[in-house]
């Protein structure tokens, strides 16, 4: 074994192995109307919500964001809601990748794009938060490069908080799981709020009603 | 020596006289207040957690030893290498060494206040490597080559002219003064060359998690999720307390941090890394190093200070202490400061380095109020004091002082005959209000004393 885990170790206190097993936070948390508590949320910390009754409404309004943004060049995740929509049909013009050849190729997307979209795994109500798993088709950097992040979310993947979720991981985990909860931003020049530091300034939560 | 009383005051009156300062000191505090306060009103039963994770933070120290193990293992299980380091040199030669190893020669950390406690940076460039921080309140006291002045925001003494000139002098081209948006969007694009190009990403962690070898890191800006998503290689270097056994207590963590913190339900950005990206990830690091670090935390365990070790690091006591928010944080001499500076800087890096920082409170309290955690630091100071007068540390002249009055105050004819002194001397030099008295300045003796009308009430 290691020398300094070995010198660490010992000198730790050891104590009585059989203490009392502490019960576990049951959060009793919930709220009459979890996807108003979700958008109400996120829109205090700057983010977007629009709430559609389907696919298509989904689709359109992607389409008038990327449109009204200038979009030229989008990342898109890929599963199978994302890979569901015509992407090419969406916004005339525009070129999009899914994947690179090389990973840097991939990089050089995601830091190009204009917009990144992806899907979630779950939404939170309490925190108004979106949770992203990375994956086969699901990279980081579609999140996060672009300065615009849209999502769309079926409505059938709203958790009521975080300790909902803690209940549902998987194993094993995702090597990197981000669990957003708005557009990036700071307050650490003179206190003053700024949307839109490193990660994306502008997130829309695109939530499909009864799907 | 680092912080004596002598060297505590003289930086605290310079705080003290900078009226900017104390303006940005009493902005900043406030907003963070006013979040906690209003984020705790919002959850239920939040007294409750509170209690819970304080019995989860001290059941784990408890058995921390059973608990890391318990980490490595799952780390290592997840492809993540985890390295063990006794003190601050080794911690910060593992990092170096990595780095050699791998041929790297630019790094990019995310905000780590345990990298300012290994004297991280400054060992990196000594040895040829370019470090960037990216957090922008650390980036500027970088460019300034100063020290954070607040665990949470540090740069909470600079002014928006300050920054401008900073990113002008670096950039080489004209930042506007008053535009504190244009000088963030400067920061975003400067930095984000600085990601896109460096070899090694080097972050803290808030918390790490046993049960899944995890660990967990906090961002508002997403500089966290920047460095450890696009370099190759991800060093987090986390204290040996940092750890919560499984998800459960994790959840329960996360939700008392931000909340206590600034008053956010959750960071904008919380990010768990469980290992190096995977076969099929499209991105990600190629490595991921996990430093436990000791320097002083492990002998803290099963004593009568141990309870420091549950600190979640959220700054809710800098907040309310009156003390800080007056002295400010460079007064402290320490990567630690406020209360709970106050009482880990000595713990961790001798009473003998720190004298002035037990002192350096008016044990009213408030920071054992906010605590998520219940720390009592208020007893912890008292301790402190009573250590460093067993090791000698306190001047004779003050120890004399105290013995002095301590066999005043215990005899009552000694009481009021000095009283009585003192109420002579106040008349015969016109004094009403105030009294100044050895460096402090006391309100005056009233004109009677309550014994005597004690006395006199007492009368039929």
């Amino acid at each position: 074994m290691n020398q300094s885990k070995v010198q660490i170790l010992s000198r730790l206190s050891s104590m009585n192995p059989i203490s009392p097993v502490l019960a576990p936070w049951v959060s009793r948390r919930d709220f009459p109307d979890r996807k108003a508590q979700f958008k109400q949320a996120l829109e205090k910390a700057k983010g977007e919500c629009r709430l559609v009754a389907d696919l298509a409404e989904a689709t359109e309004v992607v389409a008038q964001l990327l449109a009204a943004a200038g979009a030229r060049e989008v990342v898109v995740q890929q599963n199978d809601l994302l890979d569901s929509i015509d992407w090419h049909g969406l916004v005339p013009g525009i070129t999009l990748h899914q994947a690179g050849n090389t990973v840097d190729d991939w990089r050089k997307y995601c830091a190009d794009a204009d917009a990144g979209i992806s899907s979630a795994v779950a939404l939170l109500a309490e925190t108004g938060s979106l949770v992203l798993y990375s994956g086969a088709g699901n990279g980081r950097l579609t999140t996060l490069l672009p300065p615009l992040h849209i999502a769309l979310v079926p409505e059938s993947h709203l958790m009521v908080d975080l300790f909902e979720l803690v209940d549902k991981l998987p194993t094993p985990l995702p090597a990197n799981i981000v669990i957003v909860s708005g557009p990036s931003k700071t307050a650490d020049i003179e206190q003053t709020m700024v949307v839109g530091v490193h990660g994306p300034l502008r997130l829309v939560v695109i939530v499909i009603e009864g799907h | 020596m680092k912080t004596t009383t002598g060297d505590f005051r003289k930086t605290a009156r310079q705080a003290i006289d900078d009226k900017r300062l104390q303006a940005a000191l009493e902005s900043a505090t406030e907003h963070f207040r006013a979040g906690r306060q209003g984020a705790f009103a919002e959850f239920p039963n939040i007294e409750i957690l509170r209690d819970h994770l304080k019995q989860a933070r001290a059941a784990t120290l408890a058995n921390l030893g059973t608990h890391l193990e318990a980490f490595e293992r799952n780390a290592v299980a997840n492809g993540s290498t985890v390295h063990w380091a006794e003190d601050s040199g080794a911690a910060a030669n593992i990092v170096l060494d990595i780095a050699r190893r791998r041929g790297a020669s630019s790094v990019v950390k995310s905000k780590s206040m345990i990298t300012e406690e290994i004297h991280l940076n400054q060992h990196l460039e000594h040895n040829g490597l370019e470090v960037t921080e990216t957090d922008l309140g650390e980036w500027i006291v970088q460019l300034a080559e100063e020290a954070p002045s607040h665990i949470i925001a540090p740069a909470i003494h600079k002014t928006r002219g300050e920054v401008a000139k900073l990113m002008s002098d670096e950039g080489g081209f004209q930042v506007d003064p008053q535009d504190i948006t244009a000088m963030t969007r400067h920061a975003r694009m400067r930095l984000r060359q600085s990601f896109l190009s460096a070899s090694i990403g080097i972050s803290g962690a808030n918390l790490i998690v046993a049960e899944t070898g995890s660990v967990v890191l906090v961002t508002n800006e997403g500089n966290g999720r920047m460095v450890t998503s696009l370099p190759d290689i991800h060093i987090a270097v986390v204290g040996i307390e940092k750890v919560a056994p499984d998800w459960k207590i994790a959840a329960a963590w996360l939700s008392l941090l931000a909340r206590s913190a600034t008053g956010q339900p959750l960071s904008i950005y919380t990010n768990i890394i469980s290992g190096p990206a995977r076969s099929d990830d499209p991105d990600g690091p190629r490595e991921v190093h996990i430093i436990l670090l000791d320097n002083g935390r492990a002998r803290l365990t099963g004593g009568k200070y141990a309870e420091v070790l549950e600190c979640l690091r959220c700054g809710a006591c800098l907040n309310v202490c009156p003390v800080y928010r007056e002295a400010g944080g460079h007064a402290y001499g320490s990567p630690y400061s406020g209360p709970i500076g106050a009482v880990v800087s000595p713990l961790l890096f001798g009473l003998d380095e720190y004298p002035g920082l037990p002192q350096a409170s008016t044990l009213c309290g408030a920071c054992l109020d906010v605590c998520p955690v219940r720390i009592d630091l208020p007893r912890m100071l008292l301790e402190l004091r009573a250590d460093s007068v067993k090791q000698g540390l306190v001047p004779r002249h003050e120890r004399w002082v105290e013995r002095a009055a301590g066999r005043i105050l215990q005899s009552d004819f000694l009481t009021t005959a000095a009283a009585t002194l003192v109420r002579i001397a106040q008349r015969t030099f016109g004094i009403r209000d105030r009294l100044s008295l050895l460096g402090r300045v006391l309100p005056a003796l009233s004109q009677g004393s309550f014994s005597k009308w004690w006395r006199e009430v007492q009368k039929p």
